[in-house]
């Protein structure tokens, strides 16, 4: 299709069924591309602009209740040692929170164990306290 | 006695049994809805959308059920006695009369209703929100480069869309059709329910079921596509980012996307807004509410009233096999797409970037970075992909939205 023929271009946006496939494909992933490539330029001047977070950052934890055993700092060690994790917790879960102490420590604590803390109201004391404090 | 005798088979006569006994097609469709049932309860296949859906199909294949009038929706002449049988002058009929809202209103029943929602793209936007306030973004904003990722894994999309084509649909159906590579359930149904409402529950199983079966799809692809020394890469941590910097992002964002690109504006911009509510702080009540009990109503209505529309004469059709085989496609090469990238991106950087998290590109949040995370662990115990992979995911939902909105912009 010529590019410059404005009446076959009209045409074409008429009905875009017109439209060479090739070219709708190359359309559309230059387009997802340039916008993308846009919104990480922005992003950059935005980082530099606000600067970088504070470093200890608390984390919001879908496993709030769960409480992990006191990490100790990591001795200088051969092989590492995976952590011992109480049955029941699921990999992802253990991956997760292995994840962000990693994020957050850069590497300077390993977790060493993985518990459920038992003494804790149940789920219905704790929505009770929620609701309770919500307002404030 | 003859009376009752002839009242009886008078009942028997309307019963939904004299209809599948008349048309074997919906004896099939009930039993494809009880498969369904089946992944999403036994499998957990997405069970929150493949349940309703499933249902749905059940609902909307029993003979005489009436529990949707797609033909008050959609253009098709052969349809013209059903819409006699309601009253409905046909005479001055063409396609631009169609969906008859006014007509809807008078005629239609509960999945009717439920289906306005989808057909005025009211649904996906919504669902969006809840999505948004579900979602974090700084794994993206500390690593803007996943963006990239996030691009290159909607390459599915438009090979998808040019076999589509090949196959001899037309633009808008085989844009509906892409879209499934894009592994975004509200978005397939946004576009699809504009473009192509005719395949709308053919793609709505298809990019759901394939959405469940991402960490079947790609794991093979991903060990294909790389090396023993690419998947060991242990990434460096990412930095930390600060709550103004999360605030400000989905507001320039939704800037700077709906101003380039309106057309994406709905999906876009709930997604934003629902990041927005997360990430201030200050909205805590329809945060929650938008995340939990907004998302669920959705959820229900959009699965029943997607469910409904896949009666047995549009479902059971070669353009359903092929949708099924596309979706495939669509999926396998979106994988591809961003595990390659993340190939070139492991050259460039001197090898600091492990190629695995280009393969959550594919937008299924957080099934796709779960599925780069285990892949990366087998081969390394101690390597901890999931945060990083995080970054591709969610690049993942903008990028779908934003091919969306591109072939919504070119067919719509």
């Amino acid at each position: 299709m010529p590019f410059f023929n404005i009446p076959v271009l009209a045409a074409a946006v008429r009905d875009p069924e017109t439209i060479p496939v090739l070219v709708v494909v190359m359309i559309g992933l230059v387009l997802v591309f340039a916008i993308l490539f846009i919104l990480i330029a922005v992003i950059k001047i935005q980082g530099g602009l606000f600067g970088s977070a504070e470093k200890k950052k608390k984390i919001k934890s879908e496993a709030k209740e769960e409480i992990t055993v006191p990490i100790q700092k990591a001795k200088p060690q051969n092989v590492p040692v995976p952590p011992v994790v109480e049955k029941g917790i699921p990999g992802e879960v253990v991956a997760a929170i292995v994840a962000s102490i990693d994020a957050m420590s850069g590497g300077a604590y390993v977790l060493r164990a993985v518990g459920v803390h038992k003494k804790r109201r149940g789920a219905w004391g704790t929505a009770g306290v929620v609701q309770s404090t919500e307002p404030f | 006695m003859g009376e009752f005798v002839s009242t009886i088979s008078g009942i028997w006569r309307d019963s939904g049994f004299m209809g599948l006994i008349s048309d074997w097609r919906y004896l099939v469709m009930l039993v494809v809805g009880c498969v369904l049932l089946y992944l999403a309860i036994v499998k957990e296949f997405e069970p929150l959308l493949l349940l309703p859906i499933g249902f749905g199909m059940i609902l909307a294949n029993l003979p005489g059920g009436g529990m949707i009038h797609m033909e008050l929706f959609i253009y098709d002449p052969d349809n013209f006695d059903k819409l006699a049988q309601l009253g409905i002058e046909t005479a001055t009929l063409t396609e631009a009369s169609f969906p008859m809202f006014g007509e809807v209103l008078k005629h239609g029943g509960l999945a009717d209703m439920l289906y306005l929602g989808v057909k005025l793209g009211i649904y996906p936007p919504l669902i969006f929100l809840g999505i948004g306030t579900m979602t974090d973004f700084g794994p993206l904003i500390s690593n803007p480069v996943s963006l990239i990722m996030g691009a290159a894994a909607q390459l599915g999309i438009f090979v998808a869309f040019l076999m589509a084509r090949g196959l001899n649909f037309s633009g808008a159906e085989a844009a509906s059709i892409g879209i499934i590579g894009g592994a975004d359930g509200p978005t397939a149904i946004f576009l699809t329910s504009k473009l192509a409402p005719q395949l709308l529950g053919s793609i709505a199983v298809a990019a759901y079921s394939y959405m469940a079966l991402v960490p079947v799809i790609q794991p093979p692809i991903m060990k294909a596509l790389t090396t023993h020394k690419e998947r060991n890469v242990v990434m460096k941590q990412l930095r930390n980012v600060s709550r103004t910097e999360k605030i400000v992002f989905p507001v320039i964002c939704t800037l700077v996307v709906c101003l380039i690109l309106p057309s994406a504006t709905p999906l876009i911009g709930m997604l934003m807004l629902g990041n927005l509510m997360r990430e201030s702080g200050v909205v805590e009540r329809i945060n929650k509410t938008a995340g939990n009990e907004l998302m669920n109503i959705i959820t229900i209505f959009l699965g029943i009233s997607v469910g409904c529309t896949t009666q047995a004469d549009t479902f059971l059709t070669m353009q359903t096999l092929y949708i099924i085989v596309l979706g495939l496609v669509a999926f396998a090469f979106g994988t591809a797409g961003g595990v390659l990238l993340g190939k070139l991106l492991y050259v460039i950087t001197g090898g600091k970037i492990n190629p695995l998290i280009g393969s959550a590109g594919v937008s299924a949040v957080p099934m796709a970075a779960r599925v780069s995370q285990k892949v990366g662990q087998k081969e390394n115990p101690h390597n901890f992909l999931l945060m990083h992979a995080m970054g591709p995911n969610v690049a993942g939902v903008i990028g779908s939205a934003v091919a969306a909105g591109i072939l919504l912009n070119i067919f719509g």
